[in-house]
């Protein structure tokens, strides 16, 4: 079985990996009864014994051996004290080792420039020595997962730095990037500056991008609100939804009640996106889908691997009697735009590739039905007409009965990119706020031009994909009689 | 006795798992065509990734595979036909090396060894990569052992992206090392059971992954299992029902695919069976031509009164008309005859084997969508990051044109 380690960075990466490890906890421990140290727990969280000073670790074996103390994989980088010290505070200290935190004092200033050079020189050692440890405890380490933010100064520019630098020295380690993108109105006015300077690390670097964006996820959250009000206030829910069931919940974790904070559900729903993802490669199922295939069988082109995220169904309902419509309406759900971590539409756009990661009790025929009856009225592209990876977990996620992630690449993405290249334009045409970039040393001016460079090409390549939308398939040519 | 049964991937270890339960249910005398005599299977499990195989081992019951004869990766192959057959890039892989040193100690166990059967699938990394770089090695080991190759093609509908890719390799390289390869098409074994079970009102009918591998295997049972007619006066079977199979079904060296049809089925006549088995048959193109078959091989199992042979003719008849048998071949017919039955329950079966020519349509279509998708240039980096340059696509699309080429020669007379 892989391991993989969770690299969080920045403010709001490490906010989205303390959910995410909640939710890790949560989905483990109402999975495994017998308290067994097995395959599917050490993909995130090592067996440790804690009575010694440096904790020792126990390999899974033939994994019957009890779990004694569980560790996370992850490494926590942050450059302000704060977020990182109220997780060692709480009540997930204990999952966390002190020596995988690496804090400064005084934060980056929203500032790409001071997280990527600055603090990338400075905490360079330190940050490979930490990631080393890690990954020499891992049996066999598959990926890493960066999560953090585009537009802040740590998220940006440390998380693209360590992008960098997991690429120089694991090159064979996958890296899939859960990035946050700005929304429109975005409270850092230099955000698209951060964003566009970080995208161009991304391009090059990773090997796989699931954009998110807040706007959506506060439609999602608002809509999950709307159908139960009740759920909103956290009261017993006598209505319709079933308690506990809504992605956005942390229903269940440790952190309880009064603890939550009011970004949670937020990042509850992109935590379990994670979860959803690596289900298949932690449990056991009738289609496994291992993370190395996500990224072949969605990734025709080496720079176009934005992949479109959403999931489905948002909460479950309480009534006993579900139809078989309703696993039919999940699947309907997953395309619309509501249901998409990015505001963007992809049912008007090209899809290049489109992988469906079921869980739960769900059949192949079931899956095969709804993949008849989606195609018509989803636009793919001529040579990969069926360009759809199907993917079934027998494990259903914690709270409903079966579940859908669908990551799509798809060129609806351009339109996202396209914003945010006109809102870097709109402010370098003035060269506004570049002095305090400039200042820093390493930086230079042309990685400004050169970033808008490398989102243009990329843009142009998704623009280019979809002007193919209405081509037929051409015909092949006739075979000629010489 | 004769064989060693080779399951590569998590589609040949699911089908596999099905194949073995079934044999140990027949537990009699001619176990030993499958098992050695300390009572271990002649099996060799392979696969990328743990989790499918510790599943059989689970289901299975465990003490009858040998420890040394599983063979598990950590990583996957990821769909890659090209990971697959070449490896890790550091060649940090050795499940290819493991697999063939535990194939070579189950033939030397072998009394007579006669020859391999791969079950694999077409699409996936493992199925088709280690697979297709497994049938090589072996053509090269044994040059003179049979290999038949199991091979289960996805659902046109599409299973993964890269399925076209790695059909089209693999089935490349089939053609060239292996002596038959028996096809199965997930489209086809669904919509078979999903016309067998009625649907829930207000549902749909629901076909598990579990039933189409059970029927899979069923079929494959009905082929690979000892037949009376087959044994020789001693009374204890020599295990030459794969290698039969090919003699009879492959009259030419281009022509090697083998379709099975299994209907199983209690208290009816062997006319009403037969009438059911090519009711399922898919007779006609889509531009409505008649398929032909060139041989086919009629097994009948669970025949205890031995009213079968009495049928043969009409038997006969109903399948030249059906399977539209060639004209120039003179004996297109062999009946097997089995008296045990498969299942516990004495169901009287019957398994049709044919070289029929709606093997073509799956062809046409992995070479039509391979060649979209290449002239795109969509995903050659991950198969070139592997090793496999523009040179293995060129040669595979011309091998598999020329099987096609090939079957339409040989269904025009």
């Amino acid at each position: 079985m892989t391991q993989s380690i969770v690299v969080q960075v920045g403010q709001c990466g490490n906010q989205i990996g303390f959910r995410f490890w909640d939710l890790a906890l949560r989905e483990h421990s109402s999975l495994n009864k017998t308290g067994l140290y097995d395959d599917a727990v050490s993909s995130f969280f090592r067996n440790v014994d804690t009575r010694y000073s440096d904790p020792a670790d126990i390999p899974v074996g033939h994994g019957l051996g009890k779990i004694k103390d569980l560790k996370a994989r992850a490494v926590l980088i942050d450059m302000e004290e704060g977020v990182v010290n109220e997780i060692m505070k709480g009540p997930l200290r204990g999952v966390f080792d002190y020596k995988q935190l690496i804090t400064d004092v005084s934060g980056a200033g929203n500032n790409w420039a001071i997280g990527h050079k600055m603090y990338g020189a400075k905490y360079k050692e330190e940050i490979s020595e930490t990631i080393r440890r890690a990954a020499e405890l891992c049996d066999c380490l598959q990926c890493f997962f960066v999560i953090h933010s585009m537009g802040g100064g740590t998220g940006s520019g440390l998380g693209s730095f360590v992008l960098n630098l997991l690429h120089e020295e694991y090159p064979d380690i996958y890296r899939f990037v859960m990035a946050v993108y700005p929304s429109h109105e975005d409270d850092v006015i230099t955000s698209p500056y951060n964003s566009v300077l970080a995208m161009r690390q991304l391009t090059d670097n990773a090997d796989c991008v699931l954009p998110v964006e807040n706007q959506a996820l506060v439609d999602i959250v608002n809509k999950i609100n709307q159908a139960n009000p009740k759920l909103a206030e956290r009261k017993s829910s006598r209505g319709h939804v079933k308690a506990g069931s809504a992605i956005s919940t942390g229903d269940g974790g440790i952190v309880k009640g009064k603890d939550e904070k009011p970004f949670d559900s937020m990042n509850n729903i992109a935590a379990n996106v994670l979860l959803n993802m690596t289900s298949s490669a932690r449990f056991e199922g009738s289609l496994n889908v291992d993370l190395n295939e996500i990224t072949m069988n969605l990734v025709p082109f080496p720079k176009m691997h934005y992949l479109v995220t959403s999931q489905t169904p948002l909460y479950s309902v309480s009534d006993v009697h579900i139809p078989p419509r309703r696993l039919d309406q999940m699947f309907s759900d997953a395309f619309s735009k509501d249901h998409q971590l990015i505001k963007a539409d992809p049912k008007h756009s090209l899809y290049l590739a489109c992988a469906l990661m079921v869980r739960g009790k769900v059949e192949v025929s079931d899956i095969r039905r709804n993949i008849e009856r989606l195609q018509s009225s989803l636009k793919f592209i001529h040579w990969n007409r069926d360009g759809w990876k199907t993917g079934l977990c027998n494990v259903a996620p914690v709270g409903q009965p079966y579940s859908l992630l669908t990551i799509a690449n798809n060129t609806c993405v351009h339109h996202t990119f396209s914003g945010l290249r006109d809102r870097f334009v709109k402010l370098y045409k003035r060269k506004a706020h570049i002095h305090h970039y400039t200042h820093v040393d390493n930086m230079e001016i042309e990685d400004f031009s050169e970033s808008l460079e490398s989102l243009t090409s990329v843009i142009k390549e998704y623009e280019t994909l979809e002007k193919q939308i209405n081509n037929p398939a051409p015909s092949l040519p006739r075979l000629q009689v010489i | 006795m004769s064989g060693v049964v080779l399951q590569v991937g998590q589609c040949g270890n699911q089908i596999g798992q099905h194949v073995w339960e079934t044999v140990l249910k027949n537990n009699d005398r001619n176990n030993h065509v499958f098992c050695h005599f300390d009572g271990k299977l002649r099996s060799v499990n392979v696969d990328s990734e743990p989790k499918v195989v510790r599943t059989l081992l689970k289901n299975c019951k465990s003490g009858k595979f040998r420890e040394g004869n599983i063979i598990l990766g950590k990583r996957g192959k990821g769909s890659n036909w090209a990971l697959g057959y070449s490896g890790s890039i550091d060649n940090s892989d050795v499940v290819i090396q493991d697999t063939m040193d535990a194939h070579r100690r189950e033939t030397e166990r072998c009394d007579s060894y006669s020859g391999t059967i791969i079950i694999h699938s077409l699409s996936g990394g493992t199925g088709s990569g280690v697979g297709s770089r497994l049938c090589e090695l072996l053509r090269d080991e044994y040059p003179l052992a049979y290999q038949l190759s199991v091979c289960v093609a996805p659902h046109s509908t599409g299973e993964s992206p890269l399925q076209h890719y790695n059909c089209l390799l693999c089935l490349a390289r089939l053609q060239r090392y292996a002596d038959g390869i028996i096809w199965f098409d997930n489209d086809e074994v669904m919509n078979r059971l999903l016309k067998a079970t009625r649907a829930p009102p207000g549902g749909f009918s629901n076909v598990t992954l579990n039933a189409m591998n059970h029927h899979i295997s069923s079929a494959l049972c009905g082929v690979l299992c000892p037949i009376d007619s087959l044994t020789p006066k001693t009374g204890v079977s020599l295990g030459m029902e794969p290698w039969e199979l090919i003699r009879s079904v492959c009259p030419m060296p281009a022509n090697k695919f083998i379709h099975v049809n299994h209907v199983s089925e209690r208290k009816s006549s062997w006319i009403d069976i037969a009438k059911n088995a090519t009711n399922f048959l898919q007779q006609r193109n889509q531009d409505g031509q008649h398929y032909t078959s060139l041989s086919n091989v009629i097994v009948s199992r669970g025949d205890p009164t031995g009213s079968f042979p009495s049928h043969i003719n009409a038997i006969e008849e109903r399948i030249k008309k059906c399977y539209n048998t060639v004209s120039w071949n003179p004996y297109p017919c062999d009946f097997w005859i089995g008296k045990r039955s498969l299942s516990k329950t004495d169901k009287p079966s019957l398994t049709i084997a044919s070289n029929y020519s709606s093997v073509i349509d799956l062809l046409q279509r992995v070479v039509n969508r391979s060649q979209e998708m290449y002239n795109a240039g969509a995903y050659l980096h991950w198969y070139q990051k592997y090793g496999c340059d523009k040179e293995y696509f060129e040669c595979a699309f011309e091998s598999v044109n020329n099987v096609i080429a090939s079957y339409q020669e040989s269904i025009l007379s």
